[in-house]
């Protein structure tokens, strides 16, 4: 009778250990994050294939996969911790390395969440678009969120500094070419006066301001839908490395 | 003979006689005053009138978002972050927060009781032309379009993007959410609509709609989920049946490109152009019931859905109500 109560309590105990286990790794199995999304050229905005490293807000690598440009660029990077926060390292030939944040927010179920990268390429005399111009029409002083605007761009160049490059800004209209060229060279000054003080040589930053309109992106010459008023482009160029 | 001849001259002078009473009479009822309520300090871009009718929003090319009291007819408070124009916003259907989307290509999400900024969601990688906020109870959802030529679809409660809808191949312009969750409609300069299924896991498109000859500016569900309306760069309703995505009716509304339109919960559609005026249309008949020379070109329009008031964002910068006469 002794040893059957022994042997009833080593059964639960085996039972108990069991099902605590299955429900603990079922909770850690839920208990992830996957992030997807795609790779693009910050210029072309064609789908590229490179090597993504994933680190911890320790530096730690815990992940590295491959985006597939026949995929559209396509990239997927399973299991990581929700509330982390993650840096994502995207390597490719001939094009700049760039470091990403990810925050992921604190979840205790499994989600997939979507986040689109653009890198840089890195050829001599390529133009790079600055996404968002710094500027306000017919202004030459950076804007207030300029430097949000121009981090990317600030964190790139200060990761590389074996790169000479040109800044060029072009006008927002066609009516005074003289103001226009006054004008676009302030703001290429105002984007360099920045860089500097981010910690970027002078030396290595030419600038050329334009009296005449983007030919490859003009402005409109009809009325415009919203959201398409039109700022000269700002470009950063690459010189020589 | 004679009888016959009888009755149909007695018939055209019925005719001749009462119809126009009887257009009178309709114009009658769709008579508006306009009213100019406030006014940002550049072009407005979108107006977003919240589920109980009490507040509208505006958006502008001076980068704010404005809230203003309907009943009051004043402004309640600004809102300030986004780093460029704010081309668009929504409120979320239990009217607890606003959803905006900027030429900083970012989204933005805002307390509409405290003014706060709640989070700011980064993902686009051009300026975001469109918003929409899920309009069922959690409203956990948005969606999202940009030059990007993707369409985003955001959880709040994650601060993140969950989902990116490609199939536009030129940059996409406006989005909605229908009303029953289902669906999400995006319109692009590919002069398409496409028709997203909302579940997480579908990427693909459900349908494209065919059929506008210049870029769609804009696409909205009405409250039934049972017909979209959309208009585009050369002032061109369609009206098309959900979900089968059967065209129903194509309007020539405006004289020049319509950016917004919007449905009053007894289906008539409200269209405003940059041609300045405003027009009411009958979604089953394609009549028009009234039309309002403005004297402003009209980026955006929306509307109490009893028709009582319309509200007009215009490119003077001025929010404008349209208030109906008894």
């Amino acid at each position: 009778m002794k040893s059957m109560k022994k042997l009833i309590f080593i059964l639960i105990l085996i039972v108990s250990y069991t099902f605590g286990t299955q429900v603990s790794s079922a909770q850690l199995v839920k208990a992830v994050i996957a992030v997807t999304g795609n790779i693009f050229d910050a210029v072309t905005k064609e789908p590229v294939t490179a090597l993504l490293i994933i680190q911890d807000e320790n530096g730690k690598k815990v992940n590295q996969t491959r985006s597939n440009s026949a995929e559209n660029g396509l990239y997927y990077i399973p299991s990581l911790s929700p509330g982390k926060k993650y840096f994502i390292t995207v390597n490719k030939p001939n094009y700049f390395t760039d470091k990403f944040e990810i925050q992921l927010a604190n979840s205790d179920k499994y989600n997939e969440i979507s986040r689109d990268f653009l890198i840089k390429p890195k050829d001599k005399g390529v133009k790079i678009p600055v996404p968002v111009p710094p500027f306000e029409a017919n202004r030459s002083k950076l804007r207030y969120g300029a430097a949000e605007l121009l981090e990317s761009f600030t964190n790139t160049l200060k990761s590389n500094p074996d790169v000479k490059f040109q800044i060029q800004c072009y006008p927002d209209n066609t009516l005074d070419k003289n103001k226009n060229q006054t004008i676009t060279d302030e703001r290429c000054k105002a984007i360099m006066d920045y860089f500097v003080s981010s910690g970027i040589d002078a030396s290595r930053i030419s600038l050329k301001g334009s009296s005449t309109t983007d030919p490859k992106n003009p402005p409109p010459t009809q009325k415009a839908a919203k959201g398409k008023r039109y700022i000269g482009p700002t470009y950063i160029v690459v010189v020589d490395f | 003979m004679r009888r016959t001849l009888w009755l149909f001259s007695a018939f055209l002078a019925f005719l001749v006689l009462f119809a126009p009473l009887q257009a009178k009479k309709e114009s009658k009822k769709l008579n508006y005053k306009m009213i100019t309520v406030g006014k940002h300090d550049d072009e407005v871009l979108a107006v977003f009138v919240n589920e109980d009718n009490t507040k509208v929003a505006s958006c502008s090319l001076d980068e704010t978002i404005k809230i203003w009291s309907i009943p009051e007819k004043k402004e309640l408070r600004t809102l300030k972050g986004h780093l460029g124009p704010v081309n668009s916003i929504s409120f979320s259907g239990n009217d607890k927060w606003l959803a905006s989307g900027s030429n900083d290509m970012s989204v933005r999400i805002w307390d509409v009781n405290t003014g706060q900024q709640l989070s700011v969601l980064k993902g686009h990688t051009a300026p975001v032309i469109g918003v929409y906020f899920s309009q069922d109870d959690s409203c956990t959802f948005v969606a999202s379009t940009s030059f990007d030529k993707t369409v985003k679809l955001w959880d709040i409660r994650l601060g993140s993007e969950v989902k990116t809808l490609r199939g536009h191949t030129e940059p996409t312009n406006n989005v909605a959410y229908s009303y029953d969750g289902k669906y999400i409609a995006s319109c692009s300069d590919d002069k398409t609509i496409k028709i997203w299924s909302t579940d997480i896991h579908t990427k693909e498109p459900i349908m494209t709609l065919l059929g506008h000859n210049a870029p769609v500016l804009t696409c909205l569900f009405n409250f039934e989920s049972k017909l979209l309306a959309s208009s585009d760069m050369e002032g061109v309703i369609k009206i098309w049946e959900m979900p089968s995505g059967k065209l129903l009716r194509t309007i020539k509304a405006h004289k020049e490109l319509i950016q917004d339109v919007s449905f009053s919960e007894d289906n008539n559609i409200v269209s405003a152009s940059l041609d300045k005026t405003v027009k009411i249309w009958d979604s089953k008949t394609g009549d028009n019931l009234m039309t309002f020379d403005t004297g402003v070109e009209i980026w955006s329009v929306d509307l109490v859905s009893d028709k009582s008031t319309i509200i007009l964002g215009c490119a003077d910068g001025t929010v404008r109500f349209l208030i109906k006469q008894k």
